[in-house]
């Protein structure tokens, strides 16, 4: 017995094997279970996070892909909208319906069409533009609308971390 | 880990010197006891120890039955455990009057089982993520939750047996919450079995989320009349129990949800056989990508659809067609048929139905499955409302896309029609009807493109028998769907037939210009210009009524080209 969920990560696991994004790479932590990924992030080139990689966890339901998955980075992360635990906080990863922050449309929310690429792509270009107007950071959004500079130190320093330098 | 070998150690220590002390300062073992009772220094103590004591035997038990806790397990326990506590907070309002020694253990006690609770339904959700459940998991589960179910159970009865005795009191509280956890667990203990029913069978189980479904909501029926019930108990004997307010709310919502869900569910698939057409060899292959977006495997369409589609062409065999489809019986392959919803977006049957529960929308391009009533229309069409209304002469689907050429100029005459022709997209409308309302609508129209409907009805194959453009009156959906059909006689006589329009549209657009060349200027608003001469002082009003007189102007011109273009004749020309 192999549920759909089960077939579909394996699916999807293959074909990002086969031909991955650049600048991304994620694969099933274990051979025990499917359901929880490891996903490795490039800091996209032209942002403060450039150089950096970003390891990220990502969990997935057991009606996976009815319902969306939900990411966390391992690592410290400091951005708008990534939550000071390290869960990212975007549209797409959100499950259509009842809409818990009232303002995304659900066109924007998941939908078994992303996938984990999508997702991972999202995220992506969630580094590269921060969307401040639905901050899961409040912090990061002050510092990113006020003090641009002080913002791009604090996470040049953290990809520094990361790296272990 | 750390942590709880020094507040081990701490409270052990803090105990022992309590104990050692009450012993040494008595006489004997009753007057310390007496001591160690009467101090509340010497209580808090020991019930701190008691608490340590508590974590300890949790944790063995913790060992016993599940072993190591995943790290989302521990997330869930520590969000749960922090509502808990907070909303018992809140109870303790209501029961300041009782509270003691007991009312802390019994809370402490209720706070322990509720864990367990927790942990167990986290296992039995793991465990259809497990491939291979071992027999040590199942004799696991099944002891802890008949242990489980046994205590609630005691516990209520104890409980309840307490409030008959003293009349309302804390236990009431106790009675309901203990209530709500023997329906979690039993609750827990079906989905335990529905994963075992579905380990068991060979192929996946389609059903299963559906039973899913129908457990949550008899649980979710269940907590909310107890809840209900305890809100008044308590609002009668205490006042507002603010604590139980968030989950009465809860509870409510999801419960009106998952009834409207059900609604909605039943709805969209009550008869998803015949509301979804089939998808057919030819739709299939238009695809560039064949995977189902749900489950990303590859979709093949059923042969018995194909033969179907192949006879459709010759006429009759469309009607016969009707008669086939909708008794195409729900085999066991049924579950891999591709379906197409009304947008023409295409998924395997369970997949979609799957989707269907939790959503009634195209996963792809998210239209409602249920709003409109399905129709043949491909999604471009329909998403681009106004100017088709030329469109409208010919029978539905021969505009897979409406050309360009219509939105450049759109014939402002026949903007009535916009309504005619959105209620041909929502119900198939006949096409001779929407012509009749055409001319009906605008008394001296002549049918822009009378030449067309003698070529159109010899030509398309799918309607064959020579007559002017059938009505869709006697066609059952089925039949519409086929008509639709990507044949290739059938899309090369449209494309034919696209040609001549467009010929048709460009010759009217430079007639059109050529009229309004020579249309004299519009003529000059005078009343505007008069008044804006004489109130030279208010520059607004004037600046405002000459916009008006230019509208004016610019409708009369427009009239005037209507006029020209119904009373000339331009079609003839053409």
């Amino acid at each position: 017995m192999a549920s759909t969920a089960l077939k579909r990560l394996m699916t999807e696991y293959k074909e990002l094997t086969l031909n991955a994004p650049e600048g991304i790479t994620a694969g099933p932590i274990s051979e025990d279970s499917f359901f929880e990924w490891e996903a490795l992030i490039a800091g996209p080139e032209g942002t403060p996070y450039e150089g950096g990689i970003f390891p990220a966890l990502l969990r997935f339901p057991t009606d996976y892909p009815l319902s969306p998955p939900t990411m966390k980075f391992t690592c410290e992360m400091f951005h708008p909208n990534v939550y000071p635990d390290g869960l990212v906080c975007i549209s797409i990863l959100h499950p259509p319906g009842d809409d818990p922050n009232m303002y995304e449309s659900s066109s924007e929310r998941w939908s078994p069409v992303q996938s984990v690429e999508k997702i991972l792509l999202s995220v992506v270009s969630m580094l590269a533009e921060p969307n401040d107007e639905s901050g899961a950071n409040i912090e990061a959004c002050k510092i990113w609308r006020t003090d641009r500079e002080g913002f791009n130190k604090i996470v040049k320093d953290n990809v520094k971390k990361t790296l272990g330098l | 880990m750390v942590r709880l070998v020094v507040y081990g150690a701490v409270s052990t220590f803090l105990a022992f010197l309590v104990v050692a002390a009450a012993f040494r300062q008595r006489s004997n073992f009753y007057a310390a006891c007496i001591y160690l009772s009467k101090s509340s220094a010497c209580m808090m103590i020991l019930m701190n120890m008691g608490f340590f004591l508590m974590i300890i035997f949790g944790q063995i038990l913790q060992h016993i039955f599940f072993g190591r806790l995943r790290a989302l397990e521990i997330e869930h326990l520590y969000e749960r455990a922090w509502y808990a506590v907070t909303e018992t907070c809140l109870a303790m309002t209501i029961f300041r009057d009782e509270f003691d020694t007991k009312f802390f253990v019994t809370f402490t006690t209720l706070l322990f089982l509720k864990i367990f609770h927790w942990l167990c339904q986290d296992r039995v959700e793991y465990m259809e993520q497990l491939r291979v459940v071992r027999f040590s998991f199942h004799l696991r589960m099944v002891a802890l939750m008949e242990i489980l179910c046994t205590m609630d159970f005691i516990l209520v009865l104890y409980a309840v047996g307490i409030t008959m005795e003293k009349g309302p009191n804390m236990m009431i509280m106790f009675a309901f919450e203990y209530a709500i956890l023997a329906a979690t667990i039993l609750s827990t203990f079906c989905k335990y079995v529905l994963n075992i029913i579905e380990l068991r069978r060979e192929e996946p189980w389609q059903n299963k989320s559906l039973y899913v479904f129908y457990l949550e909501l008899v649980t979710d029926f269940f907590k909310l009349i107890t809840y209900l019930i305890f809100f008044a108990s308590i609002l009668k004997s205490y006042g507002l129990p603010l604590h139980i307010i968030r989950d009465v709310y809860v509870t409510l919502r999801s419960f009106l949800q998952k009834c409207g869900d059900l609604v909605r569910y039943r709805r969209a698939t009550r008869n998803m056989n015949e509301r979804y057409p089939n998808a057919t060899v030819e739709e299939l292959e238009r695809l560039s990508d064949r995977t189902c977006i749900i489950c990303r495997e590859e979709m093949i369409a059923v042969v018995d659809v194909v033969a179907n589609v192949a006879e459709a062409p010759q006429g009759d065999a469309a009607r016969a067609a009707q008669h086939r489809t909708p008794q195409q019986p729900p085999n066991n392959g049924s579950g891999d048929t591709p379906k197409k919803l009304p947008c023409g977006h295409i998924f395997h049957f369970h997949c979609l139905r799957s989707w269907l529960e939790r959503q009634q929308s195209c996963p792809t391009c998210r239209r409602p499955v249920l709003e409109a009533p399905p129709t043949q229309q491909p999604p471009q069409q329909a998403a681009r409302p106004g100017p088709v209304p030329l469109g409208a002469n010919f029978p539905q689907g021969y505009f897979a896309n409406p050309m360009p050429g219509f939105m450049v100029f759109p014939p402002p005459a026949m903007q009535p029609n916009t309504d005619n022709q959105s209620d041909s997209t929502a119900a198939s409308h006949t096409s001779t009807n929407i012509e009749e309302r055409m001319t009906n609508d605008i008394p001296g129209l002549i049918p822009l493109f009378p030449t067309l409907h003698g070529r159109y009805s010899t030509g398309p194959p799918n309607l064959g028998n020579g007559n002017p453009p059938p009505t869709l009156d006697h066609l059952s959906e089925e039949q519409i769907r086929l008509l639709e059909t990507e044949t290739r006689e059938a899309l090369s006589e449209r494309i034919r037939i696209l040609h001549n329009v467009d010929g048709q549209i460009y010759n009217a657009i430079s007639v059109l210009t050529q009229t309004l060349s020579a249309l004299p200027p519009a003529p000059p608003p005078i009343p505007s210009n008069q008044r804006g001469n004489q109130t030279q002082t208010d520059p607004a009003p004037s600046k405002k009524s000459k916009k008006v007189g230019q509208g004016a102007a610019r409708c009369l011109t427009r009239r005037m080209l209507l006029s020209l273009i119904y009373t000339s004749n331009i079609p003839q020309k053409i």
